[in-house]
């Protein structure tokens, strides 16, 4: 990984960085697979060691009796490696447990597995469920029954119960025969029963916890949870999945070996010998193969082979990548987080949908529309991932020392008593009960945590989430299960605010926020009521949501096309063009600084890497030229540079691409004739192009000597576009001596001027997107007073039904800013009501001379008549998408065809043809042009002149007889018919192939020829 | 525990017994209990204080009343294991390295496998035959009675459309017994007063009878014995109202024929349970199984009236008699078990004799199988 600590960019300066031939502020977090930037998206998991209440159909089918209520946990270890477990509950009352051993489920009823867990008594067990709420008969009746039901086989203590499960799974778990079945079963609760908890009480009071909440969420008196919110969820980070493939690897590793190592010994005895342990170790270390080639695979190909599935719930899709079109683009990936992959062939809607519980976390803006909508997000600014304690000292030796600081504020240990007071509230520390703290105390208890977390007590690490689930007031019901759960893991989202107690920013999780009171700003704080302020009202937003300037005044699909169209723009992705190789980069050659700009556009450099150009803008409608989300732009504003660009492609030759590895090296890059072959213009002497040079298309590109004969052979370029040559770069063994002569592969680098012609796409910072339909000449262009002409004109049109005041306010802050020399500040919500935008920016332009709303009378370009109406004439930083009709135009008239049905092949790239598809065909029809339709469908597509008898209709059954010495004609006879009576008819050729594919299972189709 | 600056927090700690390391000792907590969280230290020993090497145990015992704890030393903390009187812990005894997977498989997932496991053993049992337990099976059928066996033996071969024969008689009229064709209560109650009438004044003899009745009353009033001519008659009776059931089963309803023409109950019900199936509570059908018995009934009943051996001439007056043509009632003759006979001056005509012992020839059972 780029700048991990292998990587040998890792801790150099930006300087050292820049003189290694890299960005100064590379970042890392990716690998270099193939050429490829690759990097491991992050996941959405569930959170981790946290019960949570569901109801899901799908549970019904378990068995008989299942009903749709459950609680599920991901266990997860200090490893990143998890577990999911469930509880059911079934219909009569009683509870099991499910777990995953070897990919099947098993259900442990969860009386049986209390008594295994504590060697304990019904009474306990009753006496710990149920809390001392002896009047709720729903849940005492429901555990009786529970208790009772479990009377099976004679198994009453923990050692017969363990007996008898050990027992059942001794021949599933391949584990030493001289295991006793308690052993066996201690193996089988430690691995694979709440793992994240290694000791037996504390599994016994996770699982009495979960019993009740179950109880509680089926009796209604707490809600079930929703899984989709972001309060349940955690990320899976790359590093975590990379640690539990090694983890299964290596596991696997050993057994392999000792398989192999059995089998070898076995396999030496037979045959008589005497086995040679230390060889047959060796070899069968051997055997096992290698762990890092599934790793080079993982990365490259995103697929995940899994034996165990990892607890992810998809195989593929893992790895993207960073594709460096821009540095929006590219540093959004690193942002970005996705649902999960089965999420997306669900049908229901709910998981896409954006919920309140996100809110400061994930980002409501950035998620692009379409297929995954709401299942790719994108991280809010300000929100981070935790660490995990293991990588940060301070959380671990808190998490040592935060229990013993939780008894001794309120909280009774779990390990005093099995019965409290009634009303008190479970505490759980990263998924372990610790104790219950009274109804009364719990609010001065959290709002104590908080207040410490804030200061930075050594007790309270800065990442502990402090979730606090109230109880409900009396008459209420519903709601979360109240209780207090704890987290200092890592991998959980967690985002700054001010404390308003201590002054001091603190983060806060998504559980917690829920029952948080959080002003958006300081004067909205309520005393006794408000706790917290966000620290900025545009900390919900993503890296890229936030560089919208004015994106409050947009409706808010806009600032969504804006993400992603930001996304698309030809920009500045990098410093170090001279030192890539990427097959496609784009450059924008006149590249500005936007002059209205958003704090966070400093924050995160952005302006390093700009990806626009302050344009004058006129909002006019003029010439026609500017319908239908049409740009005008100025011709010698064009001429100038204006939205001028480059695109870099670099190919790869390989002259033994295809070769056996016995023929390869035989020949090389040579121009042996080059005195005589005349190419002197195009090449070099020694085979190459010229660098620098411009080419256009079909023209030598290199030369090679040929192994059979040794005669040189010339290699023509295949791109039919016009290129400048960049660079060409020698790929081999350049320390060996006879490197020059050697050449088998080599790269070029091609520039394509890429400036704005007619359909290139270009669009605002609002979602405004548009093609240039016109480059008009300046001196037809309206003019203002002062005689500015606009660099570009588009439609008022556009804006009464996208409702972008955004975009409105930027030309108004723009111009003001150009014309008083500012940067102009266009952070979403820096405004309100009573300090308006409009207001600020509207009196600058008055103060410098200007119409208050920017408004200004124009000339005709044509006649230098005023126009009726003053025009909304500024500044606007446009974007150049990377679309371009030089990508995209397609022309045929005869081409490729396919060979079956005779239709024109598609694909641009072939020489193809666009479909005229059914909706087509329909307006055309609707449109009464059936010569037209006739032309499109038959005569450019697979005209075809078949031959019918007239007699008996059939197609088939008629031959052509070619013509005789004394007959000139051909002869067309029906050998059924026997006679010479065909016509020709004008067909589509597929109908042709209709006819003989039908013919094919017994079915003849005549026609009837008048 | 530091002293407090609060006065409410402050406790008061006195040695009662002055008795070296282990002494007890008296807390007083002013401002009540504390929150219950001593035990939360793992090491549970307080260090002496004299000996710092040396811990010692206590117990506190808080009374409410006087808000103090009581401090009490203890030498050693013991474990308590708790059991029950003689209870015997039973394992797992059963020895499983000599059960097969698949029965490994079974015993664990019927206690802790999913619906799909046992779904997939239980597909695996199914298909492997020689696992299958039969005993079940076996148990169920040797449980279910077969009810026709009490019933007698010779019942067994009986065909249902005749009635109840004697394979083993000797003479022709106990092959067909007449008290079987004709019960006690049906044989009683048929009154033949008016037939017997007939026989003595021919004249009198409606001319809308069948012309079969007429010439078998015309025979039978050749019988001298009284009680012969009455059993005649009484079996010629209930050949006419078969007839007239045959000829109904084409037009009107059997039960109204039957009605109208003053059938006594007890025989009505006898005809109507025997060949016609009740629909409604008038409305009676008969099915081609149940008019196929009755031409049986009929034809056995005409031989018992001409003594076990019809004559062509009679089976064709008989035919008419129940609207049928000739040759599908001799069919009915041969079906009960009568030998044809050809009289060689009569080419054309074939007689019917009933002869003992029955035989019921294969020709005759694929004859009934066709259902005629």
């Amino acid at each position: 990984m780029v700048r991990s600590r292998l990587c040998h960019l890792e801790g150099l300066t930006p300087d050292e960085l820049v003189s290694n031939h890299e960005e100064a502020m590379e970042m890392g977090g990716y690998f270099v697979v193939n050429g490829n930037e690759k990097l491991i998206r992050m996941l959405v998991a569930n959170k981790g060691n946290h019960p949570v209440a569901l109801q899901r159909k799908g549970w019904t089918s378990r068995g008989p009796g299942y009903t749709k209520y459950g609680i599920t946990i991901r266990s997860v270890l200090p490893d990143r490696t998890s577990m999911t477990n469930a509880l059911h509950y079934l219909a009569d009352g009683q509870v099991t447990y499910r777990f995953l051993y070897k990919r099947h489920e098993y259900f442990l009823p969860v009386a049986m597995l209390l008594r295994i867990l504590g060697d304990t008594t019904d009474k306990e067990i009753y006496q710990h469920v149920v809390q001392g709420d002896t009047e709720n008969t729903f849940l005492t009746d429901r555990i009786e029954l529970m208790l009772r039901e479990q009377r099976i086989d004679h198994v009453n203590t923990q050692a017969e119960a363990l007996d008898y499960l050990g027992s059942r799974f001794r021949h599933k778990a391949f584990l030493p025969d001289n295991f006793t079945n308690r052993q066996i079963a201690e193996y089988m609760i430690n691995n694979y029963i709440l793992v994240h908890l290694p000791n037996w009480r504390d599994k016994f009071n996770l699982i009495c916890l979960m019993v009740q909440k179950l109880y509680s969420s089926v009796q209604g008196k707490s809600d079930c949870d929703n899984i989709d919110a972001t309060s349940f969820h955690e990320v899976l980070l790359g590093g975590h999945l990379f640690c539990s493939m090694l983890k299964e690897r290596l596991q696997e590793y050993l057994e392999t070996v000792r398989f192999h190592f059995l089998h070898g010994v076995e396999i030496e005895k037979k045959n008589g010998k005497n086995p040679n342990h230390e060889a047959i170790l060796k070899k069968s270390f051997d055997r096992a193969g290698a762990i890092g080639p599934k790793f080079e695979s993982f990365l490259a190909t995103g697929n995940l082979a899994s034996n165990s599935g990892l607890d992810v719930q998809q195989t593929s899709g893992f790895t993207i990548i960073a594709e460096k079109l821009n540095f929006l683009r590219y540093i959004s990936h690193f942002r970005s987080i996705h649902r999960g992959a089965f999420f997306a062939t669900m049908k229901t809607s709910s998981i896409r949908k954006l919920m309140p519980e996100s809110f400061g976390f994930l980002c409501p803006v950035h998620t692009p529309d379409g297929a995954p909508c709401g299942l790719l997000n994108h991280l809010s600014s300000n929100c981070l991932i935790t660490k995990d304690p293991l990588q940060e000292r301070k959380v671990l030796e808190s998490n040592l020392t935060l229990t013993k600081f939780l008894l001794s504020n309120g909280v009774t240990s779990i390990e005093t008593t099995s019965t409290f007071r009634p009303g008190s509230l479970p505490v759980t520390f990263n998924g372990r009960l610790i104790g219950m703290a009274d109804e009364d105390t719990c609010d001065e208890l959290v709002n104590t945590l908080r207040y410490l977390r804030s200061v930075g007590h050594e007790n309270v690490p800065s990442t502990l989430e402090i979730a606090y689930a109230p109880k409900n007031r009396p008459g209420i019901v519903g709601g979360q299960f109240p209780g207090i759960s704890l987290f200092s893991t890592g991998a959980r989202f967690m985002r700054p605010v001010i404390n308003v107690k201590s002054g001091k920013q603190e983060l806060i999780g998504p559980q917690e926020q829920l029952y948080m009171n959080i002003a958006i700003y300081p004067e909205e704080v309520k005393k006794g009521i408000t706790t917290h302020v966000e620290l900025s009202p545009t900390a919900m937003l993503s890296v890229v949501a936030n560089l919208t300037p004015f994106s409050d005044y947009n409706q808010s699909p806009r600032n969504m096309y804006q993400c992603q169209m930001a996304k698309q723009t030809m920009g500045t992705p990098m410093h170090s063009y001279a030192y890539r190789a990427d097959n496609k980069l784009f450059k924008i050659q006149n590249p500005q600084k936007p002059i209205v700009r958003t704090i966070n556009q400093s924050k995160y450099h952005v302006n390093d890497y700009p990806h626009g150009c302050n344009a004058v803008i006129a909002v006019i409608s003029n010439t026609g030229y500017d319908m239908e989300d049409a740009m005008i732009i100025n011709k010698s504003s064009y001429e100038r540079g204006f939205g001028h660009g480059s695109v870099y492609k670099t190919v790869f030759y390989d002259l033994d691409e295809g070769k056996l590895r016995a023929q390869t090296g035989r020949t090389s890059v040579s121009r042996p004739d080059y005195q005589t072959d005349g190419l002197d213009q195009y090449l070099d002497v020694d085979g190459l192009p010229h660098v620098g040079r411009y080419v256009t298309g079909h023209e030598p590109l290199y030369t090679f000597v040929n192994e059979l004969d040794g005669k040189q052979v010339v290699e023509m370029i295949k791109s039919k576009e016009e290129a400048w040559i960049e660079e060409v770069k020698i790929i081999g063994n350049l320390t060996s001596m006879n490197a020059p002569r050697t050449v088998t592969k080599f790269t070029v680098k091609y520039r394509f001027d890429r400036n704005p012609v007619i359909g290139d796409k270009f669009a605002s910072r609002h979602g405004q997107k548009g093609v240039l339909s016109q480059l008009w000449p300046e001196i037809n262009m309206p003019f203002s007073e002062s005689g500015l002409k606009p660099d570009v004109i588009i439609n008022p049109n556009a804006f009464p039904s996208r409702m972008t005041i955004g975009m409105l306010i930027e030309i108004m802050a723009a111009k003001a800013g150009a014309v008083n020399g500012i940067f102009q500040q266009g952070t979403a919500f820096s405004f309100d009501e009573k300090n308006t935008a409009v207001k600020f920016f509207g009196e600058q332009l008055a103060k410098a001379g200007y119409n208050y709303y920017g408004n200004e009378p124009m000339y005709s370009g044509t006649t230098g008549e005023e126009f009726h109406a003053d025009i909304f004439f500024g500044v606007c930083y446009y974007q150049r998408l990377r679309h371009m009709v030089k990508d995209k135009y397609q022309v045929r008239a005869t081409g490729k065809v396919n060979a079956l049905t005779r239709q024109p092949v598609k694909g641009r790239k072939i020489g193809g043809g666009i479909r005229f598809g059914e909706m087509e065909r329909d307006s055309m029809l609707a449109h009464g042009t059936s010569f037209c339709l006739n032309d499109r469908l038959m005569k450019s597509s697979d005209l075809h002149i078949m031959m019918v008898c007239r007699h008996c209709g059939s197609t088939l059954t008629v031959a052509t007889k070619p013509s005789g010495q004394t007959d000139s004609r051909n002869h067309t006879t029906c050998i059924d018919c026997k006679v010479d009576d065909a016509v020709p008819v004008a067909v589509p050729y597929v109908f042709n192939y209709l006819i003989t594919e039908l013919a094919a299972v017994n079915i003849a189709l005549k026609l009837q020829i008048k | 525990m530091a002293p407090s600056t609060n006065d409410k927090r402050q406790l008061s700690f006195q040695v009662k017994e002055d008795s070296g390391d282990c002494s007890p000792c008296v807390l007083n907590f002013h401002g009540g209990l504390p929150s219950l969280n001593f035990l939360e230290d793992k090491d549970t020993s307080f260090q002496s204080l004299n000996n710092r090497a040396k811990k010692i145990y206590v117990i506190c015992r808080y009374n409410e009343t006087t808000g103090k704890v009581q401090v009490v030393p203890i030498d050693e903390i013991l474990q308590v294991n708790q059991s029950i009187n003689d209870y015997e812990e039973k394992f797992d005894t059963v020895d499983r390295s000599t059960m097969s997977y698949l029965d490994k498989e079974k015993s664990l997932a019927n206690s802790f496998g999913s619906r799909i496991t046992k779904k997939t053993i239980h597909k695996t049992e199914s298909e492997n035959l020689g696992s299958l337990d039969s005993s079940k099976t076996k148990q169920m059928a040797d449980n279910v009675k077969n009810e026709l066996v009490s019933q007698g033996a010779s019942m067994e071969d009986q065909t249902t459309d005749l009635p109840q024969y004697n394979l083993e008689a000797t003479e022709a009229k106990d092959i067909y017994a007449i008290e079987i064709l004709l019960p006690f209560d049906v044989y009683s109650e048929l009154d033949v007063s008016d037939s017997m009438a007939f026989c003595k004044d021919k004249s009198t003899i409606p001319e809308t009878l069948p012309s079969y009745v007429k010439q078998k009353i015309e025979k039978i009033s050749g019988i001298e014995d009284n009680e012969d001519k009455e059993h005649a008659c009484k079996i010629l009776l209930i050949i006419y109202y078969m007839s007239l059931m045959a000829k109904a089963r084409k037009g009107k309803d059997i039960f109204t024929v039957l009605s109208e023409n003053g059938v006594p109950r007890e025989t009505k019900h006898y005809l109507l349970n025997n060949f016609c199936t009740k629909v409604s509570k008038t409305k009676n059908t008969m099915s081609s199984f149940q008019t196929n018995k009755l031409y049986n009934f009929v034809a056995i009943l005409s031989l018992h009236l001409d003594g076990f051996y019809s004559r062509s001439e009679s089976i064709n007056e008989l035919a008419k008699a129940l609207g049928i043509e000739p040759h599908i009632l001799t069919k009915h003759y041969q079906r009960v078990g009568c030998t044809t006979i050809r009289d060689p001056q009569r080419k054309s005509f074939i007689d019917f004799r009933l002869k003992a012992p029955l035989k019921i020839t294969e020709e005759v059972r694929q004859f009934k199988k066709k259902k005629f």
